[in-house]
């Protein structure tokens, strides 16, 4: 993948820009307060409609405008010219006929009918001082991350979280009614009618629910591999990282069926066309939903659903210890920057394609080891890389600059110009 | 969308404004092409509105819309009484009938279960389903056509649920590609559902 052309139309400080970029690393400078996130953002904005740095739509159109415009000239996987182009207006309310939020988003001028079709189109990996939320926030950040790496390698993993949502949404709204009505279980009486309504829904949200724990359980696994190589790698060997999947404690089986889904994928070739193709699910099915009626009084008492995939976490630990507990600022930088490389392997390895990096403002934040581990992701593939003026003379830089095309551009006045 | 001078105009235009697919602009059009045709021919719109709201009602058997008692259908005896097809509306009982292949039965719910929109299953026309089957022990299979949605599948299950331990035997109807239509215009989840669902020939 590599991005040839950027146009902005009213995106954060940027009324109008256009500019080209090469392949290879394209660095961008300049002083703070100039825009060089903003460019990264709007390009990984292309990979799945949403930005790094906020769910809020609305604070990436500049001050005083109602709508912003990304478009995106690219080579996508087979070589070939790729356009994509987001639209999204957010109109003041007080016009009846136009108050309303909307998004278009065109793949080469044909406009998609969901935002799942985007998923998978342009490929990138971001790392910017925001990704130590990864570690240091609660379970949510992780699951949006393993949530969207999935997507974009496996996009009907999109359409399943969807359909995912849509059902535990009926099914917390059925939970309030119940506590409303003050109704007591009675778990299996034919008769309780209300208590049939329930099994059916635990029923539906069980099948979507091992869709997508089967999906996390087989990609974290492979993200703790490369995570794991790429950490050995920065640290010199000395420390251990690892990843584990958090799920419901009755999903153990998953271990045999890990197995299964690689076996399939890799020896006989088949399931190139559907992940859980001639994967059976039923057992792990029955057991979530024996453990939504253990849990049933009290999802009624709270009038929400307590177990389930939206309450998944990955823990994160380095020689046994947890991370985020006992890691020191710059251990838990070091496997942040070892978790993205592992996403940019993994992309590779299921797109058969290096997704374009996105590197904002990381040298200064990592000492020379882990620079230089850095340093050789950079090699091969496209790389956007932002930093302040000093550091345009690092000696990273420069001995990228033997190995590379290495573009400079300087970001001020709210404008991009190559150097 | 008091927006006239006459209360008369604005009533008409209100009123067309409420129903399904019909937003403001159209609703104008609507009623000003009401009042620029000649009378007879409102009159006529009005007298059909009027004859359909007081002679079509539901079946007192499987709840479709009627103007009898008892539907067309449910009092053919040459169709086949053992056999009934759940459905979620009318229009779905058409969609059917035009296939020509099904001569069973028919049981109209009306609707599906949605919590969120505060539609339960008392709701639906079930607790006719439930009498009928109590009243008709010939009855043999229950075919689920409920629609492919999050809330259809949910009231296919509550119903295959319910009959659970009956002796009916319950059943769903396939999922797949729509005959005669292309690959490329069918939706991913549809095609992987076909993919999994595929047959060695």
């Amino acid at each position: 993948m590599q991005v040839t052309h950027l146009e902005l139309e009213n995106f954060r400080n940027y009324k109008s820009l256009s500019l080209d970029l090469a392949s290879g690393v394209n660095v961008l400078y300049g002083r703070n307060g100039q825009g060089k996130t903003n460019v990264l953002e709007s390009v990984y904005i292309c990979t799945c409609a949403s930005s790094h740095r906020t769910s809020r739509d609305k604070e990436l159109i500049s001050y005083g405008e109602d709508a912003y415009r990304v478009k995106l000239n690219f080579l996508n996987s087979s070589q070939r010219r790729d356009k994509l182009d987001i639209h999204y207006m957010d109109i003041v309310p007080g016009d009846p006929l136009r108050s309303r939020r909307q998004r278009i988003v065109r793949h080469n001028g044909l406009q998609l009918e969901r935002i799942g079709h985007l998923m998978g189109l342009f490929n990138a990996v971001i790392f910017a001082p925001e990704d130590l939320r990864l570690i240091k926030d609660g379970p949510q950040a992780r699951r949006r991350f393993i949530d969207l790496l999935i997507s974009q390698i496996r996009p009907i993993y999109f359409v399943h979280l969807q359909t995912f949502n849509s059902i535990l949404q009926q099914r917390n709204s059925l939970l309030k009614k119940l506590r409303d009505e003050h109704y007591q279980p009675t778990y299996g009486d034919p008769f309780d009618f209300r208590g049939i309504e329930l099994d059916t829904w635990d029923e539906r949200l069980a099948e979507a629910a091992v869709n997508i724990i089967a999906y996390r359980h087989h990609y974290i696994n492979e993200l703790a591999f490369f995570a794991k190589e790429s950490h050995a790698h920065i640290s010199g060997g000395k420390e251990n990282l690892s990843l584990e999947y958090k799920t419901l404690k009755e999903m153990s089986f998953f271990d045999d069926m890990s197995q299964a889904i690689e076996f399939a994928h890799n020896v006989s070739g088949i399931g190139n066309f559907g992940f859980l193709d001639g994967i059976d699910l039923t057992q792990n099915k029955d057991q979530f939903v024996q453990r939504l009626r253990r849990v049933r009084s009290e999802d009624i008492k709270r009038g929400n659903t307590n177990v389930g995939p939206h309450r998944d976490d990955i823990n994160i630990s380095f020689n046994d210890m947890p991370l985020r507990l006992y890691g020191s600022q710059g251990q838990q930088r070091t496997a942040v920057l070892a978790l993205k490389m592992a996403e940019l392997k993994l992309i590779e390895k299921a797109t058969y394609q290096r997704p374009v990096l996105l590197l904002d403002d990381v040298m200064s934040e990592l000492d020379f080891s882990r620079r230089e581990c850095l340093v050789d992701h950079m090699k091969d593939g496209q790389v956007l890389l932002t930093c302040t003026e000093a550091e345009l003379v690092s000696p990273q830089l420069n001995d990228l600059r033997n190995t590379t095309d290495v573009t400079t551009y300087v970001v001020k006045n709210n404008n991009v110009i190559k150097d | 969308m008091a927006d006239f001078d006459t209360p008369y105009i604005n009533e008409l235009i209100n009123q067309f404004g409420q129903l399904p697919g019909i937003g403001k602009k159209t609703a104008q059009r609507l009623a000003f092409h009401i009042l620029s045709q000649p009378e007879e021919k409102s009159q006529g719109l009005a007298r059909a509105i009027l004859n359909a709201c007081e002679n079509i009602h539901l079946c007192n058997i499987c709840c479709n819309l009627s103007d009898r008692e008892t539907c067309d259908i449910c009092t053919d005896e040459s169709r086949d009484q053992s056999v009934i097809c759940v459905v979620e509306s009318p229009l779905d009982v058409a969609a059917m009938e035009r296939t020509r292949e099904y001569h069973g039965l028919y049981h109209v719910l009306h609707g599906a279960i949605s919590p969120m929109q505060d539609v339960g299953p008392e709701q639906l026309h079930l607790r006719e389903l439930l009498t009928r089957l109590q009243k008709n022990p010939e009855i043999q299979e229950i075919i689920l056509a409920n629609n492919a949605t999050i809330e259809g599948e949910a009231t296919a299950t509550y119903i295959a649920r319910l009959l659970k331990g009956t002796g009916i035997r319950t059943t769903r109807i396939a999922q797949g590609l729509p005959m005669g239509s292309n690959i490329e215009f069918t939706d991913e989840v549809t095609l992987a559902k076909a993919l999994l669902g595929r047959q060695t020939i």
